[in-house]
């Protein structure tokens, strides 16, 4: 019904906004050719699935350096610290997004996490971010979201680029790039360093909120004509981290902690395009990730890990235009995957076998459907079809309606299956579902678990592991309420099977529990996201985005239906049964979040001015009361908002900058570690061309 | 959006404070703060709930105690557990409003998931959380208790922290049980 009204609402305003318009001539604009939501290349207006673009002028303006950074601006994403800075898209945890480098897959979660400060801005051209579930061309893992991180291609001329910047908390960020052509081949090279000398929010307490590190990043790319009409490309990217020693103190003594991270990737494509239209790709993928710990107690015993992970991936697409209505992609493609960890039992490995098939049919000349179907079979839990609609219609010149249905999976990983793993200093046990029970049974003939009265309920529930499974549905338009005013809505809905989550499967004659993995619960996610993107005048650009979301376990909805789960009070200990009002759904999602930017260009001066500004709502943290589930007697983190001010002069081929992040300088160490209070930058840059 | 934002507002009006109803708390009712559960040496910690006293573990063999505690363990004296006949069951209830004792469903203990106060997570008396480790009772969770000699008993575990903190961390003292019961001494199912 609202929705409803507020459409009306809509087309009455398009209509005044129409009739002040003297001039029917649409302004020329450069449309964004995107490469994410269909694995070619499209306008951006053309997408019928919900994606979010950050091109490469915005994350300059934006004075920010790593990945996570900018995507706190967008709507209806939030960052999420556990193990690493992810991403939550339309409520999805960040191990349900894939992170791609180029359409390459990263490595190396903790976690589930995917740590986005590892990715500098520096050579990112575009960030594709596509919502929902989109297994149907990425497999495993793109259950909630794919980012996309597009970086400078070689070019034809001479261009090279280099950057300074000296912030708050010594961080620095330096580096450059350059990019040529030489006979036949084009080059662009890139790289940077980034240091910071880390912060502590509690001085009162040992230890610091974040250690000092340093990391490297560097990446080459060629493209060069092979033979008979292939064009090669090959891409490296290396990035190495180290991060200095620290103190950590636990309940358990005071540990030296340090570490290094170094990931390579390399890709090599030929590509080729027939005379009768064919457009064909051949790719081989290779990733690898290794880092190393050390956890040194005070007697010297280093309880560290070392963790390696490999990846290969040969992929062969084909895609062909059948006459002007059809526009057909497929692929096939191998995978394997390895991991040899301390940690691990064995070295454990997995096998993947993949096609795929799009149809991009334009039936008639408003109407625009992209239906795609594909098949994972994986060495661990066997099939997978994902299947994938949208549906785009052009309604009016102003008007373009959208609907998708995209299905996710995301394979069991190999922590889920093969972790072997004995805290030595608190005493747990983690072991993955494929080698829990030979462990268990080694654990109770050495006597660490006492005998078989020991096992928990949940060591009868363990079984193989499933794919967790999604399936999502947005329905939404885009409306040029006015030559400069452009408004977005997209409703969406997720529902969620089979997530895996930790149980604890034994008690250990230390009193300590051994844990395992389970298929279990159901739940889902549900919101609006709402943008509106104003050209105020030739000068000054106003954007501003919202985002509404709710997220339940459909479970505890069927208890409390049931009346199974009672609300206790922690301070009196008085419990009465549960209602629906109580239940405020899961934890980490706030209901509301946005923000509001400002982009100004003063010509005269050379003066760009940034100015933005994010929101989000107070949000469920902690279970309070035993029943583990949000309700009203819990712990949340307070709502809060952020104004992040950038200044950028140009001077010939320089650029300077100024910038302070979090001007207010909002805190809330209990809660909200990852922020350390207000930050200032300078830079400099210099661009050649 | 606007007249959006406004219904989605509307929609969430004040809620009144769900705790307000005073609870009757029973004359016979016993409280035990801090029976802290020496686990080194993995025997149980032995009470016997007519006396609200531990017996000393050298007494395992008698029929002088009823429950005994081990970290998040809870046993019965019978079957597998000891040798008298006291039976246990977890039913899901109010405390304060569990005024009358079921006659059915006791049982004696079994091993791993047949025990009369079943173990692991969600199962039993307690929820472990895996996001800050921390053992909590599962509200509206009562332990039921049928003695030897016929008497019964309801208990509700309060906390598993030492000095029953209203917000524990995983870093604090445990295996410190806290708990309220009712002992009907006088052979009837009433616990008023």
């Amino acid at each position: 019904m609202t929705r409803l009204f507020t459409l009306l609402l809509l087309f009455s305003v398009r209509q005044l906004a129409a009739q002040s318009d003297t001039s029917s001539l649409k302004t020329k604009e450069v449309e964004e050719v995107v490469v994410t939501a269909t694995r070619t290349a499209k306008s951006e207006k053309d997408i019928a699935v919900p994606m979010a673009l950050i091109d490469g002028k915005q994350i300059q303006l934006s004075g920010l350096t790593r990945l996570n950074e900018i995507l706190a601006e967008q709507t209806g994403l939030t960052l999420v610290s556990n193990h690493g800075t992810g991403v939550q898209i339309q409520g999805f945890d960040p191990a349900y997004t894939m992170v791609l480098i180029d359409g390459e897959p990263l490595l190396g979660r903790n976690a589930g996490t995917l740590d986005l400060s590892r990715i500098s801005l520096r050579n990112v051209k575009r960030i594709e971010i596509l919502k929902g579930g989109s297994s149907c061309l990425y497999g495993s893992e793109a259950m909630g979201g794919v980012l996309n991180i597009i970086t400078y291609p070689p070019s034809e001329q001479l261009t090279a680029g280099a950057n300074f910047r000296y912030g708050s908390f010594n961080t620095m960020d330096l580096g450059g790039d350059a990019s040529a052509k030489i006979g036949k081949v084009s080059w662009y090279g890139f790289v940077n360093r980034y240091s910071t000398s880390g912060y502590d929010l509690s001085p009162n307490t040992p230890g610091v909120t974040i250690a000092p590190y340093t990391n490297y990043t560097g990446n080459l790319r060629l493209f060069f004509p092979v033979a008979a009409g292939w064009e090669g490309r090959v891409s490296l990217r290396v990035f190495s981290e180290d991060q200095k020693p620290s103190y950590l103190y636990s309940s358990t003594g005071t540990y030296n902690q340090s570490g290094t991270i170094l990931d390579g990737n390399f890709t090599a494509t030929a590509e080729k395009t027939t005379i009768n239209g064919w457009n064909l790709k051949n790719k081989y993928y290779n990733s690898m990730y290794k880092a190393v710990t050390h956890t040194v107690s005070e007697g010297g015993t280093d309880d560290g890990n070392n963790f390696l992970q490999g990846f290969h991936r040969v992929e062969s697409t084909a895609e062909k235009a059948l006459n002007t209505k059809h526009l057909l992609i497929s692929g096939v493609g191998v995978t394997y995957e390895n991991l040899n960890s301390d940690r691990y039992s064995g070295k454990p490995y997995f096998n993947t076998a993949y096609a795929f098939v799009q149809d991009d049919w334009r039936p008639a000349q408003k109407l625009n459907i992209v239906a795609g179907l594909r098949y994972d079979n994986h060495s661990a839990f066997g099939d997978q079809f994902s299947p994938k609609l949208s549906v785009l219609h052009k309604t009016t010149k102003w008007l373009r309606l959208k609907a998708s249905f995209g299905s996710g999976f995301k394979a069991p990983d190999f922590r889920q299956l093969y972790l072997d793993f004995s805290n030595p200093s608190v005493g747990y046990s983690v072991f993955g579902t494929r080698n829990v029970i030979a462990n268990v049974q080694d654990l109770l003939n050495r006597g660490i678990i006492e005998n078989s009265s020991a096992l928990l309920n949940g060591y009868y529930q363990i079984n193989e592991l499933h794919a967790e499974v999604s399936r999502s549905i947005n329905i939404g338009f885009t409306a040029d309420l006015t030559k400069k005013v452009e408004l977005s809505v997209n409703v969406f809905k997720n529902l969620i099977h089979n997530l895996i989550e930790t149980m604890p499967i034994a008690v250990k004659v230390n009193q300590q529990f051994v844990y395992s993995y389970v298929n279990l619960n159901r739940v889902t996610t549900q919101g609006v996201e709402v943008n509106l993107k104003s050209k105020i005048s030739e000068n000054l650009q106003v954007n501003a985005g919202y985002q509404y979301l709710e997220g339940y376990d459909l479970g505890v909805l069927e208890s409390i239906r049931k009346g199974e789960i009672f609300l206790k009070d922690p301070n009196s200990n008085s419990v009465v049964v549960m209602k629906r009002a109580h239940y405020k759904g899961l934890y980490n999602r706030s209901p509301h979040s946005g923000n509001i930017k400002l982009t100004h260009n003063w010509k005269k001066l050379k003066l760009e001015t940034s100015l933005r500004w994010i929101y989000r709502s107070k949000f469920g943290f902690s279970d309070a009361n035993g029943n583990l589930i949000l309700d009203i007697t819990d712990n949340y983190v307070s709502g809060y908002s952020m104004w992040n001010l950038t200044f950028n002069k140009a001077i010939r081929n320089f650029s300077v900058q100024y910038g302070i992040e979090n001007l207010t300088n909002y805190k809330d160490p209990a809660y909200l570690p990852a922020l350390p209070g207000r930050l200032m930058h300078l830079a400099v840059f210099w661009k050649f061309n | 959006m606007v007249a959006a934002s406004l219904l989605i507002l509307a929609s969430c009006k004040k809620e009144e404070n769900p705790f307000d109803q005073p609870a009757q708390v029973s004359a016979l009712e016993k409280k035990i703060s801090d029976l802290s559960i020496d686990s080194a040496n993995g025997r149980y910690t032995l009470f016997n709930l007519e006396t609200g006293k531990v017996v000393p573990n050298s007494d395992s063999a008698s029929d002088n105690w009823h429950i005994g505690f081990l970290s998040t363990t809870i046993i019965v004296n019978s079957g597998v557990s000891g040798p008298g006949n006291t039976q246990g069951q977890v039913i899901t209830g109010i405390y304060d409003n569990y005024n009358e004792a079921t006659t059915t469903g006791f049982k004696a203990d079994g091993t791993g998931i047949s025990r009369a106060v079943p173990t692991g997570s969600g199962n039993g008396w307690y929820s472990y959380n895996s996001d800050t480790h921390v053992i909590s009772p599962t509200p509206g969770r009562l332990l039921l208790f049928k003695t030897s000699d016929n008497k019964y008993c309801k208990m509700e575990i309060l906390s598993y922290y030492k000095g029953a903190p209203a917000q524990p961390t995983a870093e604090m003292e445990s295996r410190t049980y806290t708990f309220r019961y009712v002992y009907q001494g006088n052979g009837t199912t009433s616990f008023k």
